[in-house]
């Protein structure tokens, strides 16, 4: 059994084999309860004030940036499909293109932030919009740092149609930072309009 | 770094005079000795779900004692110890804490059912309000209109419930009397409701039981039960003005207690204190903690923070004459 | 067994490929298991004695009625700070300590998953509990209690810097307990021995799997309600401002939700080392293995679904608490299996009392008192007199001493032969075990009725002649011989790290795969991967308790390419992949500083500061994860 295992077990591994896969996986779940309390909190506090929110938030910004997000989940999804081909060079536009898309959307919340008629220290109401918010920021924020580290390994040449882990891994959490996204916009700014 | 606030001396009043006060209560306040309900109703499942509880505790380590020690044949074949063993999990593992359980549980449906409501009318509608680290009380009509507002004390009369509307002015505490009613926290933003009913008469300890602060274990409750016409006297006491004599209210507001401090019928009407309008007429001062004597008051009165660490009300540095006018004048009240 | 010439140039070149090298950048580079493994045994042991020392002022302060040895100042301080370090920096890291040493040897491999993600959960637990009690150097330790109520730990009733610490320590405290948690899940899920599926897997690896899934769902609940306190009191924002629309009610959700699986993270792996050890010394395999792993997985789940028991005091309706009534008594259902299960394997056993025995034996009375006590404090009307007094308590040092310390200790004398090489003394283990389990029960029985008669949790003293104060001093009295109890194991511990009888690889002739290395082991672990057929490999051949066919002797050896693991699959343990591993490095120590210097500039509210802290925090990570030599790297 010895000789077999060792001659026939590959080195490195990938998908459900690769321990960063599974790290990140779990990664994933413990913030996604992160996020799961924070609304837990908005929708507790919400059902002891039936009149919240003082002010609905408005989708002017919120709406279109949203489309930016789901469209940068996409490009990585691209960029993903890209180097399982082989094409290194398409994966560093991709790349690229969701780093824009990310950084746009971050920027155009800051400009969403500087309008909001209340702060964090109005009342419970703001410190929960900014709180929940900001701190989805900071995952975007994060995200686009690991995919601009994965960005730079592309550029080193480090990844291969065989060889990319750190691709899967990185998109992972990118995709994670979108669905969260997906409740944050319905909780804060689509559920008031619907009850 | 042991800091040791307060001198051995205060505290040593502070208890000595704790147990004078007290031997007019019952000693231990018990859970099981109950007398009023509700807690008497919980004591009727505290009481079973304790025996049972204890019997199962002597069961099982006699169990364990006897498995380890036990000096029978031991070789038993694996499949059929495993097979044995599988059947001591499932029954007493598994049904007959099951059983049990359930048993425990109705009964407790049965006892929430039993003690939800008061079996009457209430005879009186009881609005407290905790302090850091007193608590505020007022009377209030069945329709809500205030009758009186005192503080620290509670009457009630015998055998006829009363309601009680919990609020908090700053930090959760929590209303305790464990031989009359479980607890019922005190939460800023809240109103929580509870009934009590005391069955005998005589006075009652009980005791904030939530920390909130620094004076946490200094925040004593006292409710007196008494028979019904000794009660509505007591009331209708409660609801005249004071008679107030006016050199002693001079020099009441003149050390600014009326910043501070309510009297009724005055032009005193602070609300960050305890209501002094029949202070004369309670047994204790400061949440429980002291007699009401001129001795504890003047001492009170000279430094508070001594006697009750961390207490709000500052030390005013009043003279000697004016604490003992102020100690008469607020004996007076009555 | 003769060790070939082969044999032994196998056996060195392991150990040149796995050894760290010796000084002080070995030291802190070091990711070896056993390394980060001993380190949190010993941290988080001295955690426990500080906590106890602070329960010992206290129980000073309350041994008299009306008694001014402290002020309620400092006595507020010291009970917030005794349940603080031992609910955050003993209980769960020691836990961690046993499974950083154990599970890999437990399991077959010779590492963690992630090595130095390991190192770093251990960084960051030093300096989380430096920085909490920082607090205290600075004279103003949180005074709230442990689990710190809103309002009272606003900004406007505790202005000092004391709570910061706390939330900020407790924040940075989480990041070394969550990555610890992913460390096991992804190590227990992937690294076994080829052939350990997971009905072969020890009782104690399913308990820190449980424990691992709870602190991954637990702990972010407890993260947002101390960023909230954080923000309420840097910020002025107001989530439990019921006065701006928030609730104080809101804190007490989100910590319960944290706090009532936390008890079971801290129980959970220890009721796994009961399982384990228990067998060893009864000489037969756990009855019913099934029914307990059920049991273990369920109390995890079902913890998630009673929280509101901590809050039955609060108001809340009558229906929605009658619910978490009912989960609080049913999760007693999978105790009672795992209860009896130790029963009947003790009765259809041979026992042997060595130590670590007796600490199993005691740890089953005080489970069955804390069990009891715990259903007591589930009736939700009974509740209403029992909590917030001292019958809490007793039920609650009842269940952690009673289901964490005891089986610690037990388990410190069954396994420490493995880590040092050598035995304590049985004799003065003997003396060790009763005077801890008198000590403890004298301590801790009494409060069951102080609690009853009306004596409430958190008070600095209470009136003399209430008839609290006989049950007090003995309270008092018997604290001090658990500390003396605690003062013997510590005695034990020295002595036999130069006395002990020389343990050898399998003392106690037990079954699992760590008795069958060197005691200690050698930094490969194993010398060959082993090939799992049972739960018990030692015992297959020699008394025949467990039918299979493991090989110890013949298999994977993974000599050639630096650090390297198997990687099988999660349910059957099949070979999947050969795993390279990373080697020392000091990119966890370079983070951890970075982290500190984080947290240290926001809790003095310096924004640059800790903006460069979390840059260098951001640059650690990129070195980390980009591909290369790390410093500190051998070889």
């Amino acid at each position: 059994m010895t000789q077999v295992v060792t001659r026939t077990l590959s080195r490195g591994a990938r998908g459900s084999q690769s321990f960063g896969w599974w790290g990140m996986v779990l990664l994933v779940m413990t913030e996604s309860a992160f996020f799961a309390s924070l609304l837990f909190g908005y929708f507790l506090l919400r059902s002891m004030h039936p009149d919240w929110p003082p002010e609905i938030p408005s989708l002017h910004i919120a709406g279109p940036n949203t489309v930016l997000l789901l469209t940068s989940s996409l490009t990585f999804w691209l960029g993903e499909r890209s180097i399982r081909a082989g094409h290194a060079g398409r994966l560093e536009l991709w790349l690229a293109a969701t780093l824009l898309l990310g950084a746009t959307f971050l920027t155009l919340q800051g400009v969403e932030y500087s309008h909001q008629s209340f702060t964090p220290a109005t009342h419970a109401y703001g410190s929960m919009f900014f709180t929940v918010t900001g701190f989805h920021g900071a995952h975007v924020f994060i995200g686009l740092l690991m995919n601009g580290f994965v960005l730079a390994r592309a550029l080193a040449g480090h990844f291969s149609a065989d060889e990319h882990e750190p691709v899967r891994i990185a998109g992972l959490y990118w995709h994670f930072v979108d669905a969260v996204w997906i409740a944050v916009f319905s909780s804060l700014y689509l559920f008031p309009r619907l009850f | 770094m042991v800091v040791v606030r307060g001198s051995k001396g205060a505290t040593r009043l502070v208890g000595a005079t704790a147990v004078c006060l007290l031997a007019g209560c019952r000693r231990a306040p018990s859970t099981f000795q109950p007398l009023g309900d509700p807690a008497a109703g919980i004591a009727r499942l505290g009481w079973p779900a304790t025996v049972t509880m204890a019997a199962i505790v002597l069961v099982v380590t006699a169990l364990l004692l006897w498995g380890a020690f036990r000096s029978g044949p031991r070789d038993m074949e694996r499949a059929e110890s495993e097979r044995r063993g599988v059947r001591w999990v499932v029954v007493g593992g598994a049904l007959v804490p099951g059983l049990i359980l359930a048993c425990l549980f109705g009964t407790m449906l049965a006892t929430l059912h039993a003690i939800s409501e008061p079996d009457g009318p209430p005879a009186a509608t009881i609005r407290v309000t905790g302090h850091q680290w007193w608590w505020e009380v007022e009377y209030v009509g069945a329709d809500g209109t205030p009758l009186f507002q005192t503080a620290n004390e509670l009457h009630v009369p015998v055998g006829r419930p009363v309601r009680l509307e919990l609020r908090s002015a700053d930090v959760i505490h929590s209303f305790w009397l464990p031989q009359i009613a479980g607890k019922t926290d005190l939460i800023p933003g809240r109103v929580n409701r509870m009934w009590l009913r005391a069955d005998e008469a005589g006075e009652f300890r009980g005791q904030c039981a939530e920390f909130c602060g620094v004076g946490h274990a200094a925040m004593l409750i006292r409710v007196v039960a008494e028979p019904s016409d000794e009660y509505r006297r007591w009331a209708a006491d409660q609801s005249h003005l004071p008679a107030v004599d006016s050199t002693g209210m001079a020099a009441f507001r003149e050390s600014g207690c009326a910043a501070c401090h309510r009297i009724a019928g005055t032009l005193a009407q602070g609300k960050v204190g305890p209501d002094l309008s029949h202070v004369g007429s309670r047994a204790t001062l400061a949440a429980g903690i002291l007699p009401n004597t001129p001795g504890a008051l003047a001492a009170w009165l000279r430094s508070p923070d001594s006697l009750k660490t961390g207490a709000l009300m500052p030390d005013l540095s009043l003279s000697e004459p004016r604490i003992e006018r102020l100690v008469a004048f607020l004996e007076g009240l009555k | 067994m003769s060790a070939t010439a082969a044999e032994a140039a196998r056996a060195s070149r392991l150990a040149a490929i796995w050894e760290t090298r010796p000084g002080v950048v070995g030291a802190l580079a070091s990711v070896d298991h056993k390394d980060v493994g001993k380190r949190y045994l010993v941290t988080a042991f001295v955690f426990l004695v500080v906590g106890g020392i602070e329960a010992l002022l206290m129980r000073i302060q309350l041994a008299h009625g009306g008694a001014s040895t402290l002020s309620p100042e400092l006595y507020d301080e010291l009970f917030t700070m005794h349940g603080v370090t031992m609910i955050f920096l003993y209980a769960s890291p020691i836990l961690s300590g046993f499974a950083n040493y154990l599970w890999p040897i437990l399991i077959g491999t010779r590492d963690m998953a992630f090595p130095r993600m390991n190192a770093l959960s251990y960084w960051i637990f030093l300096f989380a509990g430096i920085f909490i009690y920082t607090s205290m150097a600075i004279g103003d330790m949180p005074d709230a209690g442990w689990f710190a109520y809103a309002p009272l730990t606003g900004k406007a009733f505790s202005p000092g810097p004391g709570l910061d610490f706390y939330a900020l320590g407790l924040l940075f405290l989480g990041i070394s307990t969550s990555v610890g948690a992913v460390n096991f899940i992804v190590t227990l899920f992937k690294m076994r021995a080829p052939g350990m599926s997971l009905n072969r897997m020890p009782i104690l690896v399913w308990g820190t799997l449980t424990a691992s899934f709870s602190i991954i769902y637990a702990l972010p609940p407890l993260s947002v309600a101390l960023v909230m306190l954080w923000f309420d009191r840097q910020f002025g924002m107001h989530f439990f401002d019921s006065s701006a629309g928030g609730s104080p009610l809101l804190w007490q959700h989100l910590f319960w939700i944290f706090g009532h699986p936390w008890v079971y993270i801290i129980v959970l792996p220890a009721m796994g080392m009961v399982s384990d050890i228990i067998p060893t010394f009864c000489r037969r395999p756990l009855v019913g293995y099934t029914y307990v792993a059920f049991a273990t997985v369920s109390t995890g789940i079902i913890g998630f679904g009673v929280w509101v028991h901590h809050m039955f005091a609060t108001g809340l309706p009558q229906l929605s608490l009658s619910f978490f009534s009912a989960a609080s008594l049913v999760i007693a259902i999978p105790s009672g299996i795992s209860f009896f299960a130790w029963i009947a394997t003790i009765w259809y056993g041979r026992p042997v009392f060595k130590t670590p025995f007796l600490f199993m034996l005691g740890f089953i009375v005080l489970f069955a008192i804390g069990g009891v006590s715990g259903v007591m404090t589930g009736l939700l009307p009974f509740d209403w007199q029992l909590t917030d007094t001292y019958f809490v308590v007793a039920h609650l040092h009842y269940v952690l001493i009673g289901i964490n310390v005891f089986p610690v200790v037990g388990a410190l004398y069954y396994w420490l032969p493995k880590i040092t090489g050598r035995m304590l003394s049985e004799r003065l283990g003997r003396w060790n075990f009763w005077v801890m389990f008198i000590g403890f029960n004298v301590a801790f029985f009494p409060m069951h009725w102080l609690g009853i008669l009306g004596m409430p949790r958190r008070i600095f003293t209470y009136p003399a002649g209430l008839g609290w104060d006989a049950s007090n001093m003995v309270v008092t009295a018997g604290a001090f011989v658990f500390a003396v109890g605690i003062l013997l194991l510590s005695i034990n511990i020295a002595w036999s790290l130069r006395n002990g009888v020389p343990a050898g690889p399998n003392p106690w002739d037990a079954g699992t795969l760590e008795w069958s290395i060197p005691s200690p082991p050698p930094p490969y672990n194993f010398e060959v991967i082993p090939t799992v057929d049972s739960r018990h490999p030692l015992w297959e051949n020699g008394p025949g308790i467990a039918e299979g066919e493991s090989d110890l002797t013949e298999g994977p050896v993974l000599d050639e390419d630096g650090h390297e693991v198997i990687g099988t699959s999660v349910l059957d343990g099949a070979p999947e992949t050969i795993q390279h591993m990373p080697g020392d490095s000091l990119w966890p120590l370079y983070l951890t500083l970075s982290l500190t210097l984080l947290f240290y500039s926001l809790v003095s509210a310096h924004w640059p500061l800790a903006v460069s802290g979390a840059g260098l925090a951001l640059v650690c990570l990129v070195g980390w994860h980009w591909p290369g030599r790390d410093p500190g790297e051998e070889g």
